[in-house]
């Protein structure tokens, strides 16, 4: 009997014991996402959700060039493309759906615990949507055809990702619904993001989404918002570096400074890197001699110009690529010049440009003609934001418009290469083993 | 006929019943089964008492019994005990096989249990202490390979450089991809989680392999990978004083580095030549961050710039054509390794107390100078019966590992001008003076950049040692109780703890360059004033780590009788498991390790490098990391077997584990595992009248073990990291996306075993078939990086093996010469029957073979290549896109399809196994170990320019290469590109000419030895003494490439040779 009861008590023993002692969690730093710090925790992973842009568009833009010994000297995807060659696929997809699903899990985890305060729940999904749509609109730049409205409706979108399961099948949508979902998600972003400074440039705050939003509608040529969300940022945030002020050096720029309104950057690219990057000439003469970004933005070494302007106080391949009061500044000009509003649109420009010249001392008198003011406009745009992306971007804009397009020619081992408005080329192909897997249609190029 | 042989049987039967009540006679003969040797003196028992001693020349015994058939046991000194039984009017021959150790009888451990081998139904194999001791090693698990069946050693990460890594075992082949593929290991009771390397082989009586489910399913769930049952010398009571003392040393060659197949120095100045024309290095000069060149592009600069003149440029770079680096590290680096072994054990014990003591000292001199480990072992086990049918054990068991690293770095370990060393590097002059390398920025940066602000920025390779000390201690205590109630039961409780904490001190001073160097990067120039973020002093990275585990297990075993025929054996019980492991890591800067000072840095801030070297960065090494993890296992068991005559046996077995899964519900934690089997001992039969056959049985079993992965989750789960670097604050990465589908992975076995003894012994193994087929594997599988995964461990996949193990051991004599030999060889075929993300590209599954495959019905490890096109006329691979021959291997990559690749076989081998003779003549035995691996592919390497250009790779075969037109004909090897071509390169790599068979017969060892037997008048039972041979090289290969196929492009370890001496007193 004794031995009986002894089994009995073995078994019964190992049945309760069970239930408490296993549910002690296996590793200490694992968790289950829940509360506000774990979902603040995933926005802060800087690496992912900032500093993996990818560097593809400013690749192919023309603000460098490389001599022929560099170009062989670099690995065959480089060399493609840089003369823009068919078979150019996109790098960076899998960082850049990795931060659309760290937005979505803490999306995910705010629906699942409503009793998170709602200050703390504005700003968390309100950050959430902000790196969701604006890793889309940087994504769409890249793996889309330039925005058109006659062609939005059946041209291929992106495959818009929701939730952060691993079975939720991938489905390109069509642009306008991907133009449509980054303007829902910075939209409401703008509505629940706080005003204040955060912490750190690398969360997002109100300025910020209004900035996304207005780098969104000056892409879809809708310039009346455009300006207006630039507007928006600006009353929020519209400190500028008096360059005066600055200290030249092979740095000069300090990240985090006081003009960055949000902080990202390229993950680093081959062709980037500081010694390959060679200014493009005909840019650098641009400057004038009292520019002082010619002095600070650039180096004169051994018969080539090389670019140190890179806001993120180091010079890498990983260059700058956030968002600066002086892009919303730029791009408020740029649409008041469209709208024929000149002189004010000259206004706006001398407020940045005098912080950039000599001594304060920006004196140009204003071109006559609306389409002479946009064009200086357009000429200071590229002067202002070269090295960051935005060429790329407002390449595939202008080129819509023909008196602004331009053709790109590149020229390796005596061979000429040529980039036409409205290119194809203009669109990467989506990596192949993502085609294979997911069943997704494939651009062509 | 049916009719006659019925009746015939009736008669049979009929005769028996009628002589039943009278006395017959029962005769036979005992000998020794290794020796077939007669045993005079031999016991025989009935229920107990003592019918029958063997006597005469021919060991001969013969009594009355009431029945035709009797249930004897035969026992006789030096022997194990058999029992079996006896049969009327035929002569009974037994045999019996020598105690090989510990005095029991042929058992098998469980872990749970001893097994009478003859009473298993599972697949078990015991290797003992006579094998365990053929080789020499300080690790224990290096002693199964080649000697058990079933057991495949996958060498291919070895690295001559790391001494001590342990190769992965792999039992029949593979069942779980992910978790871990190392089976688990028990040490005597329980699993051991500690150092492999704590163990000492001399305190290791036997090695238990388990093999099917039936012997491995009590383990449950972490048992899918087979266990390895390793049970420790333990006293005996009732035996005298007995002292065992042994000793040996290894001295192992250098590694031989000059087999490796490299481009020599001249072909290499050659290629820098070409690169440097053609300016491959003009943008290096330009960069910031001033990186290092070769001296031949230095010259070739310094040429350039009017420095040198042609000829004195090309007289420099002429002397270094002949210079190989190689004989540099043999000379200045490398060394013999010298292994010395001592190992003490006393053991002895009266009725009711037996004890054991054991010491054991290892000290391995490394194959690099400065490179020592030590391990001290102290053992004691107790066992003291205070009352009738109590019996308590403790054991205690104690390991301080040392391990001191001052060596300089080895061949292979050396990056310097942003590539592998070069080969014309040298470490020292004609003196033997150490010389400077340029390692990370030009010579003529660091001699002038400083302006005495800064440290020393030379890199003198052999004075780079750093001093890495480690130090592990091991403390096992294990104690058991155990009550023999009258009838049967018997009850059992076990407790063991094992506690280790390794401490692991890596300073590296001012003497080294990398301190030196990174004082350097951040030295900070303000205005003139300069700082040093990182403080001039050494820098000390402190690891500690401390392993906990807790056992307890509670155990009801039933054991019992009925009559002479029927005999049941039981067990029950439950058992909590908890291991937990956490380590501290920090980085200390300004350490002064006689003063015990350090210095506080700030590493928040990003600090410009010194002269725009580099981007901003912080100070790096965490200030402090920590982790912590416990895994928790809650199980029941019970496990039952009956025999019937010692004839029929059946066994059954189930247990349920339950572990602390994160975010699983409780209910899905645990999973139910059971194995049933059967074994018929049919050479006991009375019908069984093949006289030359005297031991045949049959055995079978089906179960199911399983496989569970405590890392994984079923929900969503993030994992804290202390802070980013961009603004200190603390991050969380997501580890685990949400898998609804996590499944336990699970391994069904289907085993049937036939052993056999034939012509009294002389010829006797076994055959074992068997089916194993695995469920809900989990395999690491690429999916859509859409999903914001790149790849993702899931179930994935369903695969089915089957294979045989076969052993052959023959034993004969030649007047007083014995020979023995023992074959062993193994079948193994896993296929993928089921894979749950097909989708992928057919060209990413062409690799080495250590991804699983997606192919249904093909092995699970496979070598995919592409088709092979020859090369064009200009020296350039060609393959095929569809039936196409192109050169476009872009397309290549991208439209091959899963029919287009090209099949190649089996990465790991379908058959292997070893032979292993041996000869003896009075006391002096010579033996050797041959291995063979059969059926199966390798990818040999070759030379890839990317890879040559960009990080200095070289290989031999560029000696080979296409070079003019029409040297197509005649080689296979593309022909020098510039610029390279990565995707040709990467297309040649992996294109089906660079597949070879691996198929090898290697000859792993000889021993010789001599034992000079009792020596009486020293009191001395035996000495031995032997010499031993290891690693003696391939007898035959396949492959016509110079490479090993078991290794790879690395070194095998190289030959060695010990001597030892064993003392028994």
């Amino acid at each position: 009997m004794i031995k009986i009861k002894l089994l009995l008590l073995v078994a019964s023993f190992s049945i309760c014991a069970c239930n408490q002692y296993l549910e002690l969690k296996p590793d200490k730093t694992m968790v289950l996402p829940e509360t506000e710090q774990d979902m603040q925790a995933l926005l802060d992973n800087v690496n992912f959700m900032n500093a993996a842009e990818s560097s593809l568009g400013e690749m192919a833009a023309d603000n460098y060039y490389l001599t022929d010994n560099d170009w062989q000297s670099l690995d065959i995807n480089d060399r493609e493309l840089y003369i823009w060659g068919k078979d150019v696929f996109g790098t960076g997809w899998g960082s850049n759906y990795r931060t659309i699903m760290y937005a979505n899990t803490v999306l995910e985890t705010l629906e699942k615990n409503p009793s998170i305060d709602i200050t703390a729940r504005n700003r968390l999904r309100g950050g959430a949507l902000f790196f969701r749509g604006n890793t889309l609109f940087q994504l769409a730049q890249l793996y889309m055809l330039p925005y058109d409205k006659d062609i939005a409706a059946t041209a291929p979108g992106l495959p818009l990702k929701f939730t952060a399961a691993i079975d939720d099948p991938s489905v390109r949508s069509s642009m306008e619904k991907t133009y449509s979902q980054i303007e829902m998600d910075l939209r409401e972003a703008a509505v629940l993001l706080p005003e204040e400074k955060p912490l750190f440039p690398t969360r997002p705050n109100k300025a910020a989404a209004f900035a996304g939003l207005a780098r969104l509608h000056l892409v879809m040529a809708d310039f009346e918002q455009a300006e207006r969300f630039a507007d928006s940022s600006l009353m929020l945030q519209a400190t500028l570096i008096d360059y005066n002020q600055v200290i030249n050096s092979e740095t000069p720029f300090a990240p985090f400074n006081e003009e960055t309104i949000f902080y990202s950057r390229f993950s680093g690219g081959g062709t980037l890197s500081q010694s390959y990057r060679k200014v493009d000439t005909t840019l650098y003469t641009m400057y004038a001699d009292d520019d002082l970004r010619r002095t600070l933005f650039f180096r004169e070494q051994d018969g080539h110009v090389y670019f140190k302007g890179n806001y993120d106080g180091q010079n890498t391949s990983a260059l700058f690529n956030g968002i600066t009061s002086a892009e919303m500044l730029l791009t408020k000009a740029e649409c008041l010049a469209r709208k024929g509003k000149s002189s004010e649109a000259w206004n706006v420009l001398s407020e940045l440009l005098r912080s950039r010249y000599s001594n304060n001392n920006f004196n140009k008198v204003m071109p006559i003609g609306a389409t002479n003011v946009l064009n200086f406009v357009l000429n200071e745009r590229r002067k202002e934001l070269l090295f960051r992306g935005i060429r790329w971007i407002d390449l595939r804009r202008l080129n819509k418009e023909e008196n602004l397009a331009t053709v790109l020619t590149r020229n390796v081992l005596g061979k000429e290469y040529i980039l036409l408005p409205n290119s194809s080329r203009y669109v990467f192909l989506i990596p192949d083993d993502v085609i294979q897997q997911s069943g997704m249609e494939q651009n062509v190029r | 006929m049916k009719f006659i042989s019925t009746t015939n049987l009736c008669a049979l039967l009929l005769f028996f019943s009628a002589v039943a009540n009278a006395q017959t006679l029962i005769e036979g003969n005992v000998v020794s089964a290794t020796e077939s040797g007669p045993l005079i003196g031999a016991t025989i028992k009935v229920n107990g008492k003592a019918v029958a001693e063997t006597k005469n020349s021919d060991a001969s015994f013969s009594f009355m019994s009431d029945s035709s058939e009797v249930w004897v046991e035969i026992s006789y000194l030096g022997y194990e005990t058999k029992r079996l039984s006896l049969y009327a009017n035929q002569p009974n021959f037994v045999k019996l096989d020598p105690i090989t150790g510990t005095l029991e009888e042929v058992t098998v451990s469980t872990g749970y249990q001893q097994v009478p081998k003859e009473r298993a139904t599972g697949s078990f194999e015991k290797l003992n202490n006579d094998l365990l001791n053929r080789s020499v090693s300080t690790n224990v698990l290096d002693r199964l390979e080649g000697v058990s069946n079933g057991l495949a050693f996958d060498n291919r990460n070895y690295n001559v450089n790391q001494s001590g890594g342990n190769p992965a075992i792999r039992i029949r082949g593979v069942s779980t991809l992910f978790s871990s593929l190392d089976p688990l290991i028990i040490l005597d009771n329980f699993p051991y989680e500690g150092n492999i390397s704590n163990i000492n082989p001399n305190d290791v009586a036997s090695i238990t392999v388990l093999k099917d489910a039936a012997a491995s399913s009590i383990w449950g769930a972490r048992a899918g990978n087979g266990v390895i049952v390793i049970t420790t010398k333990k006293s005996s009571a009732d035996q005298p004083l007995q002292v065992n003392f042994n000793s040996n040393v290894t001295i192992q060659n250098k590694p031989d580095l000059r087999r490796l197949p490299l481009m020599s120095s001249s072909d290499y100045i050659d290629v820098e030549q070409m690169l440097f024309e053609n300016g491959y290095y003009n943008n290096s000069e330009q960069s910031l961050s001033r990186p290092a060149f070769t001296p031949v592009i230095e010259y070739l600069i310094a040429k350039r710039d009017g420095i040198y003149t042609e000829e004195e440029a090309k007289g420099l770079i002429d002397d270094l054509r002949s210079k190989d680096v190689r004989e540099d590290f043999l000379k200045y680096v490398y060394r013999n390794q010298v292994n010395q072994q001592y190992a003490l054990n006393v053991s002895g014990g009266s009725a009711s107390y037996a004890y054991m003591f054991s010491a054991g000292y290892d000290r391995n001199i490394g194959n690099r100078y400065g490179l020592t480990d030590t391990r001290r072992t102290l053992r004691l086990v107790n066992s003291i019966k205070p009352m009738k049918g109590l019996e308590i054990q403790t054991s205690l068991q104690w390991t301080l590992l040392d391990n001191d690293n001052t060596s300089a770095s080895g061949y292979g370990q050396i990056r310097a001008a942003g590539k592998d060393l070069y080969p014309y590097a040298r470490l020292a002059d004609g003196f033997g003076s150490p010389l400077t390398i340029a390692k990370d920025y030009r010579k003529g940066y660091t001699d002038t950049a400083g302006m005495n602000r800064l440290l020393d920025w030379n890199y003198f390779p052999l004075l780079e040692k750093g001093r890495s000390e480690t130090k592990e201690q091991d403390l096992l205590f294990n104690v058991g109780v155990n009550y023999q109630f009258n009838d049967g039961f018997n009850a059992e409780l076990k407790y063991q703890m094992e506690r280790s904490t390794n401490r692991i001190e890596y300073f590296r001073g001012l003497d080294t360059y990398y301190t030196r160097d990174l004082i350097n990067r951040f030295t900070q120039v303000d205005n003139g004033i300069i700082s040093y973020p990182v403080p001039m002093g050494g820098i000390l990275e402190n690891t500690q780590s401390g392993l906990q585990a807790h056992y307890a297990r509670m155990q009801l075993n039933y054991k019992k009788s009925f009559g002479s025929l029927h005999e049941l054996m039981a067990l029950g019980g439950a058992e909590l498991r908890e291991t937990n492991s956490s380590s501290m890591r920090s980085t200390i800067y300004g350490y002064n390790d006689r003063l015990l000072t350090y210095a506080r840095v700030d590493q928040v801030t990003r600090f410009p490098i010194y002269d725009n070297l580099g981007g901003l960065s912080t100070i790096p090494g965490e200030p402090f990391q920590f982790s912590d993890n416990t895994y928790r296992f809650v199980s029941a068991f019970l496990n039952a077997s009956y025999s019937y005559k010692a004839r029929y046996i059946i066994s059954a077995s189930a247990r349920r584990d339950a572990s602390n899964l994160f975010g699983v519900k409780s209910n899905q934690k645990g999973v139910p595992l059971w194995s049933v089997g059967m074994a018929w001992n049919i050479a006991d039969e009375p019908f069984w009248r093949v006289k030359w056959v005297d031991g045949l049985k049959l055995r079978t079993t089906f179960g199911y073990s399983g496989n569970v992965d405590n890392s994984k989750s079923a929900l969503t789960t993030i994992s804290y990291a202390p802070s980013n670097p961009y603004n200190n604050l603390p991050y969380a990465n997501v580890v685990n996306p949400s898998d609804p589908s996590l499944r336990w992975e699970q391994v069904g076995t289907f085993n049937a075993g036939l052993d056999y003894s034939l012509l009294g012994g002389r010829l006797n193994g076994s055959f074992e078939y068997y089916v194993k087929n695995t469920k809900d594997l989990f395999a690491s599988t690429p999916i859509d990086q859409t999903t914001g995964f790149l790849n993702f461990v899931r179930n994935s996949a369903t695969t089915s093996g089957k294979g045989f193990d076969a052993q052959i051991n023959g034993y004969g004599n030649i007047g007083a010469i014995k020979v023995a030999a023992n074959l062993l060889l193994s079948y193994n075929r896993t296929k993928v029957l089921e894979y749950f993300s097909e989708s992928a590209r057919a060209s990413s599954y062409i690799n080495n073979g250590i991804f699983i495959s997606p192919k249904k019905n093909e092995p699970i490890y496979m070598l995919y290549s592409y088709r092979w096109g020859g090369l064009d006329s200009d020296g350039n691979p060609q393959g095929y896109v569809g039936d196409e021959l192109t050169t476009d291997y872009r397309r290549i990559s991208r439209e091959t399809t899963f029919e287009d690749l090209v099949t190649n076989g089996s990465s790991v081998p379908l058959y292997f196994g070893s032979f292993r003779p041996s000869i003896s003549w009075k006391g002096t035995t010579l033996s050797a170990n041959i291995l063979f691996r059969w059926s199966y592919y390798f990818r040999r390497q070759s030379i890839n320019y990317s890879e040559l250009f960009a990080n200095g790779k070289t290989h031999a075969d560029y000696s080979l290469r296409w070079q003019h037109p029409g040297d197509e004909q005649h080689t296979n090897v593309p022909g020098l590109p510039y610029p390279a071509n990565s995707a040709r390169d990467d297309f040649y790599a992996k294109s089906e000419i660079l597949v070879d068979k691996a198929d090898h017969i290697r000859l792993r060892d000889i021993r010789l030895s001599q034992d000079f037997g009792n020596l009486r008048k020293w009191h001395i039972r035996n000495i031995q003494v032997f010499i031993y041979a290891n690693n003696l090289g391939i007898i035959w290969k396949a492959t016509k490439s110079a490479e090993d196929p078991e290794y790879g492009t690395a070194l095998g370890p190289p030959k060695s040779l010990a001597f030892g001496i064993n003392v028994s007193l």
